[in-house]
């Protein structure tokens, strides 16, 4: 995490056009309430930005997980290095995290699937290093090998939805710091400012959904990386691979 | 370095029992008598593990599966903008 940390600036600026598209998009929802299905078009339209705001933050996403592997293997994160995607490996990536999108909102209704897709999303960019062919079914095998690990899964996602929340609340708390700060300022009347910051505006409640799904979509995507670096390398005997490396070195000295 | 690994030396070679083992596959961790094991890039693998390391080398790009991933990836966008839109819809008027 210390060596990919200067690439969570890029995550955190390329994710923030899709956060916030998606908290604009639900705001309309809200706006419009039973009226919405007569906007059908303007939905759509908002619906497609955010799209397209997806894919520089499946980028980012994919950056950063390449700047985690190549901090779990050792060597320095360079910007060339970690910036020079294979494409196969990214077109794969862009595939199943669409088909998540489809999951997730297909799904949605149920309720039941919606983890599923959020752990699809997760393990498809955690993965997508080890994709080395383009294809339909190729990545999807890759990750139905990880599935053996469910208990694991499952821990990491009830601590990331606890750390979710928490993060939230933490977000709330600082602006209402900020407000009953700004309060004591003389010359500076936080009255308008209560209105806006106000748990009763749903506005302010999803920009702060937004910015603790920011804050902790990192620490999510770093945590998948190093548990599909230990799965795989266990499988594939690359971790006793690094521990002959490491051994070959010491000798050197 | 990759020579017998310390836990090879009480074992049997996985494709030979009557003999020996002399190291562990780095990859399946199978103990193989010397015959079996091949050093490769300083590290011990069985036959088996070396020709899957070999035919996953050797694989070229694949046109097919461009022409299967673009298609798809395309509908896929198209499908989840127009999902999100029908399903905020319809959420919303609930």
């Amino acid at each position: 995490m210390r060596v990919a940390a200067p690439w969570m600036g890029l995550l955190w600026l390329c994710s923030l056009p899709l956060r916030l598209a998606q908290a604009h998009f639900v705001a309309r929802l809200l706006e419009l309430g039973p009226q919405a299905g007569q906007y059908g078009n303007y939905l759509h339209g908002v619906a497609l930005a955010a799209m397209a705001a997806l894919l520089p933050a499946l980028w980012a996403r994919a950056v950063f997980v390449r700047a985690c592997g190549l901090g779990l293997r050792d060597e320095v994160p360079t910007a060339g290095a970690t910036l020079k995607l294979p494409v196969a490996a990214f077109a794969d990536y862009v595939y199943l995290a669409l088909l998540a999108e489809v999951i997730f909102y297909g799904a949605a209704p149920s309720l039941v699937a919606l983890p599923f897709a959020v752990l699809l999303a997760g393990l498809a960019v955690a993965s997508h290093p080890y994709f080395d062919r383009p294809g339909l079914f190729a990545p999807l095998r890759e990750l139905s090998g990880l599935l053996v690990h469910g208990r694991v899964l499952a821990a990491l996602m009830v601590v990331f939805a606890v750390a979710l929340l928490i993060v939230f609340v933490n977000l709330y708390f600082v602006f209402q710091t900020g407000l009953w700060l700004a309060g004591a300022i003389p010359g500076i009347d936080p009255t308008p400012w209560e209105a806006v910051l106000s748990p009763d505006n749903a506005s302010f409640l999803l920009v702060l959904l937004a910015g603790a799904i920011l804050a902790v979509e990192p620490f999510w995507i770093a945590a998948l990386t190093v548990f599909v670096h230990k799965a795989r390398s266990r499988d594939s005997g690359e971790d006793l691979r690094l521990w002959f490396e490491r051994l070959r070195r010491q000798e050197a000295v | 370095m990759a020579g017998p690994a310390p836990t090879a030396a009480r074992r049997s070679c996985a494709n030979h029992p009557d003999r020996p083992a002399h190291a562990v596959c780095m990859a399946c961790r199978k103990a193989v008598c010397g015959e079996c094991a091949t050093e490769w890039d300083g590290i011990n693998y069985c036959v088996a593990c070396l020709a899957a390391q070999r035919k996953a080398s050797r694989k070229g790009p694949s046109r097919l599966g461009w022409l299967g991933l673009i298609p798809a990836s395309a509908a896929l966008f198209a499908l989840a903008a127009w999902l999100m839109a029908w399903l905020g819809a319809f959420a919303a008027s609930l």
